[in-house]
């Protein structure tokens, strides 16, 4: 890999601006719903507002009742909030857990490196989906459980993206110099190597956010989600799946939601970030 | 990966059914007084009614069935001890033969068994058996294969799921050269349609190893992958002359649910079970296949336990089963497949069902009152449910919400469903339950209901309960056994326990090729048992 | 050359210890799920005599450790043991799904790679064009769609609405390759899907990246053609952290596929462990995580190798004992 070069991070150009204004007008609108959820639904997302499951849009429900009979739009609106705070919590867990570690690897080196690394190559061997429905499977779908095993999941993937930014920056000369000045641990890691590798994190954190939500539909759309009848995106669409082929498109709505955020954070991070080390979907 | 086992009684007049001869046969009215469920059999001499069919074409011969189910476990077996589920039944069925079968009245009718008729006091029943059926590998079958395989069953190492069934069974002994004579220690009047039922099938004496089966059925097995698939192509020898009328039938899985639906809409399969919600809307308006409905009493219920706070509370118990909107479950939920229940397990088709007892819906005053009463307050009731119990989330989900109305605390616990019934049925205050039926009420009493059974979720204890059930299965008075059912059924009710809704109904999907099944009211597709039946049209 | 036969001798010794470790962890997992496999099996109608019954027939009652030294003892000497659930040999489960999941997850990558590799090859060729711009959108997309929503909209389409495709993929061994291959269409379909656009991005983000660079900029002062910049300058460049992405997506394709699996009631390998693990079955269990873990060490041994072996620069010392700590 070629040194850090600050041109070959950025994209500059009218189309990245557009992908990036178009990406934070999406992502700003779902923190929005996310949190006035609440005042903003026409009816409280457990009511029945029809005994008739999926009627399409109309006054009673603007994008038509699901499969008992309660309106759609609203339930979408709180599974906002669900699906975001879960996601973000996740992800910030995993990045807890993962850049400290990773950090830490990468400036200690040796032993307690090869260690940390290897126990992570065996997390990271085990199929993600697969861990997730036998944890969840051990330990019951309460909100707390889907967030720890999510977070655990992905936090093998932000340790070695961290391993791999902190190795690059501890070999350069600045840290040297630290190192024989005789700094300790935590001035290293707080104050040279931190500053420097913070945006490429950031943008690892958002492109793992996208990572999260999908993850997180999944494990709900195989039916291992949180407790009804609190659904989020991923529960929404598996609880109304069956009405796609009586011509419904009542599942085609959050999971449309679904996509929207994580192609948005990923407009985000392709106009922002550093391609260099980036993750991919880690499936 | 739940199990269904199945077994039942019922017919249903609720559902009107305009598609004409071709599919399930509306009961005359004679014939369904005459419909025994449970412990009613017709008169004592044990001759079959036979309900008169409208005649369709002639079955024609041939063509490959394919069948997929909703159900799947590697634990797929054709050990008679270890049937637990849907895919053993069909396997049992198109393999071995048992002595009797089930109608659409779950009456005994004779299979293997000729005739059968009982002693004075219904403690000895002697069977007159078929002359001249072999095995698939050439072998005559003799009394001593029958004995073996109902006898296996109570060996205690092999741990067969019907061994209480055998329980009452002393002895079974060959009387005669073709007849089977089985002794009882109490007597049952429903043992013909007790020894229907397809754990016990008839296998060769001896058998230990299953991997290579071998039974009078009408298929022989060419292939079997288990949790996958299995072929079975047309026993040349069956004893029923010009059947079976299909030459191969395919039985695999499909768990998803839309994904079985579009397997028989696109013709990969000719026949699917269990299908919901707008699954069932799809077939009943698709020009290839149409829907096959069994009225049963299968349900899924929220049972109460009777050993622990805050379950033992009577008064929440009734608060809980008032907040149940039983007509949106059926009508919106189970799409009108199933039928209204009164919190007891028999269905209100059955001649046995005491109308006297108040049908009971959604009132929110009642619920109200009993909450009040109940003097729970604000404290966090929690209920279990799972999809190993179909249903019961959505079940859930309606009691939430009502529960709102009134400001009881309700919150639902969604368990996984692999582990359900080991870790989480019955073991907390209130659990979902589902129960398939069982050849008779009076069987199904005898797991659910009597003291301390393993499947008594409620861990209800009542001595007179106890005795009702004996009683009824041993009354050989009509009128005095629909009296003790009354009573059977007054009791649970009152009691409190067993909040259930509605009977689900087994929805099948099948192709309008197929012809020849009759919903019998043990299982899906024909009870299970459609191999001899089946045919397809050309 | 012994240098990278050295570093390949490593990392397979490694791959032991994690495979090893591995093997622990789902020991310990399966102990710790509630629930074992006699009491899933007989499900709801289990009595406890025919949980007993059923546990020491499959040798339950003995200790842990006992069991796992005794299933540890197997694995070396190669017998994966017996399925408790069906008694059949584990080998023999395995060997059908094995078959299965390869022919899914060779035919996508065989479709995919070359397609995803050649679109983000062809989107930095003209990158800022409407091709890069059209076809930049369709990738992305694709790549952050859950893949439940991908393979159920193309069953509605394909199987139910159309009726060109089958719904199931029902995999008979009897069939030939014209009948397999329109079963087999819509998963692999699906999968191309997902994993195309993964690829394509990362090579289009790799290879444009690379394009800013010094070396670059030589080559075009030298009069390179743009096309030869790209598909040969740029490719061999980006050959290492691509190979990883293949590598990743493969090890996916073999192990991850749990929801399109679903969908299409696949027999494969990843719902077999899920199967397993609800049954509780644990050499089958055991089994499936070796195989999964080893896929994937495997393949990203290989992606290394084929990064060290592209870029001589990468085979010193130095770039070698990086790749292998």
């Amino acid at each position: 890999m070629t040194a850090l070069e600050p041109s070959a991070i950025v994209q500059r150009g009218p189309r990245r601006q557009w992908s990036l204004v178009i990406g934070l007008i999406v992502i700003t609108t779902s923190v929005l719903i996310a949190v006035f959820g609440p005042f903003l639904v026409q009816h409280d997302p457990t009511a029945f507002v029809s005994s008739d499951a999926f009627i399409p849009s109309g006054s009673t429900a603007w994008l038509g009742t699901d499969y008992l009979g309660r309106d759609l739009l609203s339930r979408l609106i709180t599974g906002t909030r669900i699906t975001l705070a879960m996601a973000f919590a996740a992800t910030f867990f995993a990045h807890i857990l993962g850049d400290t570690l990773g950090l830490l690897a990468a400036i200690r080196g040796g032993i307690a490196d090869a260690f940390i690394s290897r126990f992570v190559d065996v997390l990271l061997s085990l199929p993600k989906i697969i861990v997730g429905l036998v944890v969840v499977a051990a330990l019951g779908s309460s909100t707390s459980i889907l967030i720890a095993v999510a977070g655990i999941v992905y936090a093998s993937g932000v340790f070695r993206v961290a391993r791999a930014l902190g190795a690059d920056i501890v070999v350069m000369d600045f840290v040297r110099a630290a190192r024989a000045r005789g700094e300790r641990l935590p001035w290293l890691l707080f104050g040279e190597v931190l500053p420097n590798v913070a945006l490429p994190l950031a943008t690892d954190f958002a492109l793992r956010l996208s990572f999260a939500i999908l993850f997180m539909s999944s494990l709900s759309f195989l039916g291992l989600g949180i407790q009804p009848p609190n659904a989020d995106w991923g529960g929404l669409v598996r609880e109304n799946l069956s009405g796609l082929s009586a011509g419904s498109l009542a599942p085609i709505f959050p999971a449309l939601a679904i996509a929207a955020v994580t192609i948005s954070l990923n407009l985000i991070v392709d106009s922002l970030g550093d391609r260099r080390y980036q993750d991919t979907r880690g499936l | 990966m739940a199990s269904s086992e199945n077994s039942g009684g019922g017919s249903d007049v609720n559902k009107v059914n305009e598609e004409g001869p071709r599919t399930e046969t509306r009961p005359t009215r004679r014939a369904f007084n005459a419909t025994l469920i449970g412990g009613l059999a017709l008169a004592a001499g044990g001759i079959p009614l036979i309900m008169p069919k409208p005649a369709a074409s002639a079955p024609t011969r041939g063509g490959i069935l394919r069948v997929a189910t909703h159900t799947q476990s590697t634990n797929d077996t054709f050990d008679s001890t270890k049937y637990i589920y849907t895919n053993d039944y069909i396997r049992a069925t198109s393999v071995y033969s048992t002595l009797t079968v089930l109608d659409e009245q779950s009456q005994a009718q004779p299979e293997l068994a000729e005739s059968f008729e009982p002693n004075a006091t219904a403690t000895r029943w002697v069977f007159k058996i078929r002359k001249g059926v072999k095995f698939q590998d050439g072998s005559p079958l003799a009394m001593d294969d029958i004995i073996f395989s109902i006898m296996r069953h109570k060996d205690p190492k092999l741990g067969s799921s019907a061994k209480p069934l055998v329980a009452n069974i002393t002895e079974v002994k060959a009387d005669g050269p073709d007849s089977i004579a089985i002794e009882l220690a109490s007597p049952d009047v429903d043992l013909p349609i007790m020894i229907g039922i397809f754990q016990f099938t008839i296998v060769k004496n001896g058998t230990t190893d299953f991997s290579n089966p071998v039974g009078t059925g009408p298929f022989k097995v060419k292939e079997f992958n288990p949790g996958v698939r299995c072929v079975m192509v047309r026993n040349e020898g069956y004893w029923k002359e010009g059947k079976p009328y299909v030459d191969q039938i395919e039985l695999f899985h499909v768990l998803d649910p839309v994904a079985r639906v579009n397997a028989l809409l696109s013709g990969d399969a000719q026949m699917v079970t269990d299908l919901k919600g707008t699954a069932i809307d799809q077939v009943a308006n698709s020009s290839s296949a149409r829907v096959f409905t069994t009225h049963c009493p299968r349900y899924t219920s929220i049972q109460g336990a009777a050993d622990r706070a805050p379950s033992n509370n009577l008064d929440l118990r009734m608060a809980i089963t008032y907040l149940m909107d039983r007509k949106r479950l059926l009508d919106t939920v189970m799409k009108g497949q199933g039928l209204i229940a009164n919190d007891h397990p028999i269905m209100s088709t059955s001649p046995i069902y005491d109308a006297s007892l108040v049908q009971r819906a959604l009132d929110l005053d009642k619920a109200k009152f009993h909450f009040g009463k109940s003097g729970i307050g604000s404290s966090k009731i929690e209920i279990d449910v799972s999809d190993a119990a179909p249903f019961s989330v959505e079940i859930g989900q309606l009691l939430q919400r009502e529960a709102t109305q009134i400001g009881l605390d309700l919150e639902l616990k969604r368990d996984p469903a692999d582990s359900y019934w080991n870790t989480v049925a019955g073991q907390r205050p209130f659990t979902a339950i589902n129960f398939n039926p069982r050849p008779t009420y009076n069987m199904l009493l005898s797991l659910a209901w009597k003291s301390g059974v393993p499947w008594n979720f409620s861990h209800y204890s009542d001595s007179e309960l106890d005795n009702l059930i004996d009683k009824a299965r041993t009354t050989l008075d009509k009128s005095e056994r629909t009296h003790t059912y009354y009573q059977i059924e007054k009791i649970i009710y009152d009691a409190g326990y067993l909040m259930l809704p509605c009977f689900i109904s087994y929805v099948d999907g099948i192709s309008n090729k197929v012809q020849g099944l009759v919903p019998v009211p043990v299982g899906n597709l024909s009870g299970f048992n459609f191999a001899d039946r089946a045919w397809l049209e050309t | 050359m012994d240098k990278v036969l050295v570093f390949i001798l490593r990392r397979l010794a490694l791959a032991g210890v994690i495979l090893w470790i591995v093997s622990l962890l789902v020991f310990a997992g399966c102990e710790i799920l509630p629930g074992d496999v006699a009491q899933v099996a007989l499900g709801q109608y289990a009595t406890p005599e025919s949980v007993r019954a059923l546990r020491t027939e499959l040798g339950l009652d003995r200790p842990a450790p006992e069991r796992y030294l005794d299933w540890l003892e197997g694995m070396l000497k190669g017998d994966f043991g017996r399925s408790m659930t069906t008694k059949t040999p584990v080998s023999r489960l395995l060997s059908e799904r094995l078959r299965n999941t390869g022919i899914l997850a060779g035919s996508t990558t065989l479709i995919a790679v070359p397609l995803a590799i050649g679109l983000g090859l062809m989107m930095a060729l003209w990158s800022g064009g409407v091709f890069d711009r059209i076809a930049s959108i369709v990738v992305l997309a694709l790549s952050a769609t859950p893949e439940f929503l991908i393979g159920t909209l193309a069953v509605l389409l394909f199987a139910v609405k159309l009726r060109w495709l089958p719904a199931i993929a029902n995999v008979d061994p009897a069939f030939d390759v014209g009948q397999l291959s329109r079963t087999l269409l819509l998963p692999v379909g699906t999968l191309t899907l997902v994993v195309a656009g993964q690829i394509a991005r990362m090579t289009r983000a790799t290879v444009t990246n690379l394009l800013d660079s010094p070396f670059i900029e030589m080559a075009i002062l030298k009069g390179v053609p743009r096309w030869r910049l790209v598909f040969v300058h740029a490719l061999i460049n980006v050959v290492g952290p691509l190979a990883n992405v293949v590598a990743l997506n493969v090890a996916y394709l073999v192990s991850g596929v749990v929801v399109v699996e679903t969908i299409f009631a696949y027999p494969g390998m990843a719902r077999l462990m899920v199967d397993a693990v609800g049954a509780r079955d644990l050499p089958l269990v055991q089994a499936c995580a070796m195989l999964f873990c080893a896929a994937y060490v495997l393949l990203i041994l290989a992606a290394d190798l084929i990064a060290v072996l592209f870029n001589p620069r990468a085979r010193t010392n130095t770039q070698l004992k990086r790749l292998s700590t």
